[in-house]
This record gives structure tokens, C-alpha cells and sequence, in this order.
């Protein structure tokens, strides 16, 4: 009967809780995201709007705020004495300050922990405990580094035959000319020598820095320390190229492609091994960002290039799976978060639009992680809003403009960035002026409606990842 | 065939900031239905969205529940003679008086019930608004609910509880939100008066339930009482939103209440048989009627929360659905607690 059903119910809630509390109440959150996907600028500003929650009407979605539980949040001393502290002050320093700018792109990892002061929600919590605690700890790393992800799984032979066949399409093919003129002068077979290494190895970092590039903006380049070497500076394991098979001269001990090898090898061991299990291992909730709309301005090879990083780094992240990798990600996270970043860069009436296409993109990954008994949700934000719509007509038809000052100008603009697609546009749609999204300075609109900065679902953000912990 | 619009930039000349471009909501918007950018006035006299009315099956289905239902009254009726006789046997005159004492009663209880319920259907019945709110919490457009809940907040401005919700809600407002983000933002933080109020007289008529279920001697008036106290407390809510439930709505109570009234008449019944059993005993009797208490508790506040979604102006998201929890407060004062 009902009466006794919803007895038992209420039973159950109850003994919820009681669990929940013994519970500690730490979340670690991984941000993670390709290079100049908007890590930092979302860390910082996450950070910045939970030391902020009270001042105004900033964050209503976010339910421990909007029901007045939330007492307060500070800044902790950090679990781990030798990372890095995260710079929040001097980011949000130079993002608020007199002349706004954009963080420089991050070098190296870094960690902020903070507490976050609530009146549990629930009525045994509330009679134990007045007021809980919840510790959030949340690190931000360049996002090249998270490319060396998927060559965990990968021999050298396999990995050095991947790479030189992305190299068969252009624009990779242009660009990886002059090292693929050295790898063919190169005898891998002779002894090894430090010279030819080193000229291998260089001329290889070229062709990567070549292919990150503004203009090309490529995003699938391993070894992601060849770009950001972070403290191995110098090492031998950044020294190394991938080389064509074999063939009939075999791998010879003592040559120099067994020399590579073992550099590929060690530098599997020591560099990705090593941060990939000391950090990566203890997440409970997980956000990706990704700047879909960077990557539809650069055309449909760029495009493509970014999914094919993005499915290649998840499935490292494969929940609940048995492979050599769950070994390193325990699948202890629960709840992961796909995110489109500067949502800002294109009208409001279009986040519809985007929120579909990121579904699309990450369908499979969302699915094996569903299967997996993960939560998982899409969204689009912006971190720090930069533009407002203006809806004007133009040539006759109602549009939905950005206004806001694009990067490197001083004036602001009116921008119709063109219409976000449904679906993916193959690449024969996919005219060359379809698009055109800028990218903006951190100047707030004159508008703004709150003394904090203005963001584009933030909150929404911020209750899925943490809602729950603050019950 | 990709009709798609191709991308343009306006040199800064081309906009003169007096040409107020979208702006923030001002802190009083005259109401505007759909001002807001493709904002085509669609067909809203599609479907109710509301749960129907429980169809059930024609034919024997429903002659065995009217059966039932006779059933049910007359061993309702049955009771009471019962109860009756067992007086008239004690004394010839204190049956005489018991009887017309329950007479009286009956016919003032059901005075009661029609009033109430005519009462109730002068309140306004919820309306096209709601049916529009309810199409745009489930859809994924963008400019349409802004106007909407502007007029649905409108309603409330003679309402002087209302007017920090509503501020607050004004002041929450960011013009990227879609439309089901808004209908939600609106529900969450301008209705949260009426909630809450609407919250409290659930409960208090929920413990008035418990206690009028000790008070009853006789099952057929507790049914009666029962019926006339959820009428009341439809009504009352009615008035706190000032929207009664539409059709399917009400079908949906009315069924409830039958519900209730049938589970509330036979735990009397019940209690009777029981306390006949254990012998009258004081330990026996105290606890039938907790349970008595406590059944007839649950039920109206459960038809108190159903009510307080059907006249709500904006539906609940699904989430956010008040449970008993929310009511547990007034519950916990009003049931008797036996260790
Ligand atoms: N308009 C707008 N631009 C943003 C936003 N967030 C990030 N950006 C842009 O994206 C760029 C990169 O942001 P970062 O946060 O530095 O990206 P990251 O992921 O930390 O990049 P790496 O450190 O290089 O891996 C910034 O310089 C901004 O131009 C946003 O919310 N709105
Ligand atoms: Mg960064």
C-alpha cells in the first residue's frame, strides 16, 4: 500500500545520507581538453564564481547557491607539496584588469584545492552537522600532453606507422617535407650516434610546431611533450622521430632504430606513465572541453583532425573496460560532462544548435561510458562571456549578431558568424567562407547585469559536477 | 542544397548605440508575448499535456468498478447502521438521538462537499499559458518563454509576496538562456512563495486529516469528511495560484480523491473489526487509530502535492517534484508519535 511504501522510502533516503556523510566529502575534478580548448580560462573562472557565489545572482542554476545553503568557499593550502600551485590570482589578474588578457598558454601542471562551506539539504545530515565541508581539488596541464594518452597502448612500430600515414594528407604532407627528405637520407640501420638523432628528432619537432600553427591548427601531434617538454627540457626521450618500417634490414641491436625505440619506449615509461598515473587516477568527475567552433573555422580537415584526437584520447578514458589502461584509470568517475567552450563566439539562439553537434561528435565515447554506468551530459558555455546578441536585419532577414571587440582590433564588431548546422556538414558543404568565427578580447559588454563577470552556463556546469556532493 | 546564410560583419558605424540592441530585462517589463526574436505565434490547442484521466476500460471494466463503488457505499451505509443499532440495543432513545444526529451531519457534510466544489470551479481554470509553458519546458526553442513567463508573473503583481520572486527572478535572468532553461529559472525562483505557501497547506490540511480520522466514530463520515476536507484543500491552493486544475488535471484529482476516500472508509471499517478483535483495549484501540491517523495524513497530502502541480501556472520540472518530504514538518507535529 502506499502508506507503507513511501514509509520504506523514506527509510532508504535516510540511510542515503547516513552513508553519504561518513563519507569524505573530497572531488577531484579533471578539466580536460586539446590545447586551447579553454582549461584554464574555465578553471580560473570556476574558481573565481565559487569565491563569489554570494555576491550576487551569478550562478542560478547551481542549487546549493540558489537555495541559500552555501556559507562560503576559500582557497586551500594544496594536498601535494611539489606540484605547482595554480595561478588563479595573477589569470584572473590579467582577465579583469585594466587591459583584459587572455592567459598565456600553460607549460606545466598545476593544482588549487578549495573548500566549499554548506548546510547539508537533508534533514539527519542537517541534525548532525550543522554545516559540511566539501573539498574540490581540480589541477590544469597544457592540453598537448593529453595526446600522449593514446600512445600508451601503442607499439613503436605501430605508432610510427599511424603517424606517417596521417602524413600521406595534406596538411600534413606539405608540411612534413623537410623531415621526411632527412628520415629518407637517414641509414636507421647504422650504430647509433647522437648526431643523427638529434637532427632526426629536431627536424620532427619542426614539422609539429609547424602543424600547430595558428593558420592550420592541427591537433593530433604526439608526442605532446615535443611541443610542451614541461621539466624534460632536454632529455634524450624527446629526442627521438617515428621511422617507416623496417623492411628486410631488420631492426639490428646496437642500431640506430633500436636506439629510437628504446627512447620511445622510456619516454612511455617516464613521461606518460608517470603523469598520466599520478594524476589521472583519482579523478571522481570528469569535464571535456572542447572549442568545436575553432576548429569549423579552419575546414573540414582541421575538423576532422580534432574528432580524431578527441575519440583517440577518450578511449583512454574507456570506463569500465578491461584493457591495459583501467589500470591507470580506475573507473572510479562517475559523472562526465561534455562541454563546447566559448559558447560566446556565436548568438544565443544558436546553443541549440551547437549543444547538437557536440552530441554527435562525442557519441561513441558518451555511449561506452553510459554503458559503463557513468552519468553523462552535453552542454555549451562560456566561461567568460565576451559578446552579446543583437538581433538585426540584414538583406532582409533577421540574424542574430555577436558584438563584441575581436582579438588584436579595439573596436567592437557585429559579427554573424554563420548558422551553426544541425549535423556535422560533410566536407563537400563545407565551403571554404561558410564560416567565420572570431575570437574575442575578455572585455566585459557594458550591460552586464552582475558584478562578477558574466558566463554562459557555468552554473549548469557546476550543478552536474557537484550538485550532488552538496546535498 | 544547403541553403545555409553566409557569414557577415557590420563595420562599427553600421550600429548606433541608441538602437537599444537586446537588452537586459528592465526591472518592470510591460508584458510582451513573444517580443523576442523569431517568436512565430504557434498553434498552442494542441494536446493537454498533463497526465490523463487513467483511462480505463469500457464495457465490464467499468461496471465492475461502479459496482464497487455501490459496494463500497453501502457497506459504508451498513456500518453506520451498525453503529446504530449497537445504540438503539444500549437505548431505544440514544439510538433515536444518534441517528439524527448522523443525519444532520451527513446532509451538512455534503452541503459542505457541493459548496466547496462549486467554489472551487469559480476559480479561474488554468489556461492556455500553462499548456504553452508546459510545450516549452519540454522543447528545445530559444525566445519564445521570455514573453510567456513575463505574463505569467503579471498575474502576481497584486500580490505583495510575490515581488522579491519575481525581482529575483528578473534579476537571474541572462538573455542566452533557452526557453526550458527559463520556464525552470521561473519555477524555480518566482513561484517559490506560492510554493511554499501552497507546501503549508498541504500540511496543515494533512494533519487535520489525521486528527478528524481519531475524532470519527462511524466510517461513512470519515470518508465524508475526508472528501470535504481535500475539496477545501484543492480550493485553498486553487486560490494561493489562482488557477484551478484544467480537465485532465481535475480528472486526475478526482480519482485520487476517490482513491483516498475508499482506503480512508475501509481502514475505518477496519479499525472497528480490529478493535473488536483485541478486545477493547486501550493499548488496541490507540493504535488502530494512529494507523488510521496516519493513512488518512498520507493521503490527503498526496492529493495536496498532485493539486499543487495541477495548478501551478508552470509545471514542475520533473526533478524538482515536492515530495512528502517538503510537507514533513507540519506531518511531524500532527501524527501521533508512539514509541
Ligand atoms: N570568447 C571566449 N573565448 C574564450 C573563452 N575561454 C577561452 N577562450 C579563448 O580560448 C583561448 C584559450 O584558452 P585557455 O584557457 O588558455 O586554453 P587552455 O585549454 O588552457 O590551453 P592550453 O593551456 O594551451 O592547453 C583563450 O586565449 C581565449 O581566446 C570564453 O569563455 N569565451
Ligand atoms: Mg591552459
Amino acid at each position: 500500500m502506499a502508506t507503507l511504501d513511501q514509509l520504506a522510502r523514506g527509510a532508504v533516503g535516510q540511510l542515503d545520507e547516513w552513508v553519504h556523510l561518513a563519507m569524505d566529502r573530497t572531488v577531484r575534478l579533471a578539466v580536460t581538453g586539446l590545447n586551447q580548448s579553454g582549461k584554464t580560462v574555465f578553471t580560473t573562472a570556476l574558481v573565481h564564481h565559487l569565491l563569489h557565489a554570494l555576491d550576487g545572482a551569478n550562478l542560478p542554476f547551481f542549487q546549493v547557491v540558489a537555495e541559500g545553503r552555501l556559507q562560503g568557499t576559500r582557497i586551500m593550502l594544496q594536498p601535494d607539496m611539489d606540484v605547482p600551485a595554480f595561478r588563479y590570482d595573477s589569470y584572473l589578474r590579467a582577465l579583469l584588469g585594466a587591459k583584459p588578457a587572455w592567459p598565456v598558454t600553460t607549460d606545466a601542471l598545476s593544482e588549487i584545492r578549495l573548500a566549499l562551506r554548506f548546510r547539508p539539504a537533508g534533514m539527519v545530515s542537517r541534525r548532525i552537522t550543522p554545516s559540511a565541508t566539501l573539498y574540490l581539488d581540480i589541477i590544469d596541464y597544457p592540453g598537448e600532453w593529453l595526446l600522449d594518452l593514446p600512445m600508451l597502448r601503442l607499439s613503436f612500430e605501430e605508432w610510427s606507422a599511424q603517424t606517417l600515414q596521417r602524413c600521406e594528407e595534406e596538411p600534413r604532407l606539405s608540411l612534413s617535407q623537410e623531415w621526411r627528405a632527412r628520415l629518407a637520407e637517414t641509414d636507421l640501420a647504422q650504430p647509433a650516434r647522437e648526431e643523427p638523432i638529434r637532427l632526426l628528432g629536431e627536424s620532427y619537432t619542426r614539422f609539429l610546431l609547424a602543424c600547430k600553427e595558428a593558420k592550420v591548427g592541427l591537433s593530433f601531434l604526439q608526442p605532446g611533450r615535443f611541443t610542451i617538454p614541461g621539466d624534460f627540457r632536454g632529455a634524450p626521450l624527446l629526442m627521438f622521430s617515428p621511422v617507416p618500417p623496417p623492411g628486410h634490414q631488420g631492426n639490428p641491436p646496437g642500431s640506430l632504430r633500436e636506439e629510437l625505440e628504446k627512447r620511445f619506449e622510456s619516454y612511455k615509461k617516464w613521461v606518460i606513465d608517470t603523469f598520466f598515473s599520478r594524476y589521472f587516477t583519482s579523478f571522481d568527475r570528469q569535464i571535456v572541453l572542447l572549442d568545436l567552433l575553432s576548429a569549423m573555422n579552419r575546414g573540414p580537415g582541421a575538423f576532422a583532425d580534432r574528432q580524431m584526437a578527441l575519440e583517440a584520447i577518450l578511449q583512454g578514458f574507456r570506463y569500465g573496460q578491461a584493457n591495459l589502461l583501467t589500470r591507470l584509470f580506475k573507473p572510479r568517475i562517475d559523472k562526465l560532462l561534455f562541454a563546447v567552450t566559448k559558447a560566446d563566439f556565436v548568438a544565443a539562439n544558436q546553443h541549440a544548435n551547437l549543444e547538437r553537434l557536440l552530441r554527435q561528435m562525442v557519441a561513441r565515447p558518451a555511449n561506452d561510458a553510459a554503458f559503463a554506468g557513468v552519468e553523462i551530459k552535453t552542454q555549451a558555455l562560456a566561461s567568460l562571456r565576451c559578446t552579446r546578441t543583437v538581433v538585426r536585419e540584414h538583406d532582409g532577414r533577421r540574424l542574430s549578431f555577436v558584438q563584441g571587440i575581436p582579438k588584436g582590433r579595439d573596436k567592437e564588431t557585429l559579427l554573424f558568424p554563420g548558422e551553426i548546422p544541425e549535423t556535422i556538414p560533410d566536407p563537400n558543404e563545407w565551403d571554404a567562407n561558410r564560416f567565420h568565427f572570431l575570437e574575442f578580447e575578455p572585455r566585459r559588454p557594458p550591460d552586464a547585469e552582475t558584478a562578477t563577470p558574466p558566463h554562459i552556463r557555468l552554473d549548469h556546469a557546476l550543478e552536474f559536477l557537484l550538485g550532488d556532493k552538496l546535498r | 542544397m544547403s541553403r545555409w546564410v553566409p557569414p557577415v560583419e557590420l563595420p562599427p558605424e553600421s550600429f548606433s548605440p541608441r538602437q537599444k540592441p537586446a537588452a537586459p530585462p528592465p526591472a518592470q517589463l510591460p508584458v510582451s508575448p513573444g517580443q523576442e526574436e523569431g517568436c512565430d505565434e504557434e498553434d498552442v490547442h494542441d494536446t493537454p499535456a498533463g497526465p490523463g484521466p487513467g483511462k480505463r476500460g469500457f464495457g465490464p471494466g467499468r461496471w465492475i468498478l461502479f459496482s464497487l463503488i455501490l459496494l463500497f457505499i453501502a457497506v459504508l451505509v451498513e456500518d453506520a447502521v451498525g453503529f446504530l443499532a449497537a445504540q438503539y440495543r444500549l437505548h431505544p432513545s440514544l439510538g433515536i438521538s444518534f441517528g439524527l444526529l448522523l443525519f444532520v451531519l451527513t446532509g451538512a457534510l455534503l452541503t459542505a462537499v457541493v459548496r466547496e466544489w462549486r467554489s472551487l470551479r469559480s476559480v479561474r481554470a488554468q489556461d492556455e499559458l500553462r499548456l504553452r509553458l508546459e510545450r516549452l519546458a519540454r522543447e528545445d526553442a530559444f525566445g519564445q518563454a521570455r514573453g510567456v513567463l513575463e505574463a505569467a508573473g503579471e498575474r502576481y503583481r497584486e500580490r505583495p509576496e510575490m515581488n522579491n520572486a519575481l525581482l529575483a527572478y528578473r534579476a537571474a535572468f541572462r538573455d542566452h538562456l533557452g526557453d526550458r532553461e527559463l520556464v525552470t529559472l521561473f519555477s524555480d525562483v518566482a513561484m517559490r512563495p506560492l510554493d511554499q505557501a501552497a507546501l503549508r497547506v498541504v500540511g496543515r490540511h494533512a494533519a487535520g486529516a489525521a486528527l478528524s480520522a481519531v475524532l470519527s466514530p462511524v466510517a461513512m463520515l470519515d470518508a465524508l469528511l475526508f472528501l470535504w476536507r481535500n475539496l477545501r484543500m484543492i480550493h485553498e491552493i486553487a486560490r494561493i495560484y489562482g488557477l484551478r486544475p484544467g480537465f485532465a488535471g481535475s480528472c486526475v484529482l478526482v480519482r485520487q480523491m476517490a482513491e483516498g476516500m475508499v482506503v480512508v472508509g475501509a481502514t475505518e471499517l477496519l479499525t472497528h473489526t480490529a478493535a473488536d478483535l483485541l478486545g477493547d483495549t486501550l493499548a488496541g484501540a490507540a493504535l488502530a487509530s494512529a494507523g488510521q491517523a496516519a493513512t488518512n495524513a498520507l493521503f490527503t497530502a498526496r492529493i495536496g502535492l498532485r493539486a499543487i502541480n495541477q495548478c501551478r501556472p508552470v509545471p514542475f520540472p520533473p526533478s524538482r517534484l515536492p515530495g512528502l518530504r517538503e510537507i514533513r514538518k507540519e506531518l511531524q507535529g500532527a501524527l501521533p508519535t508512539h514509541q
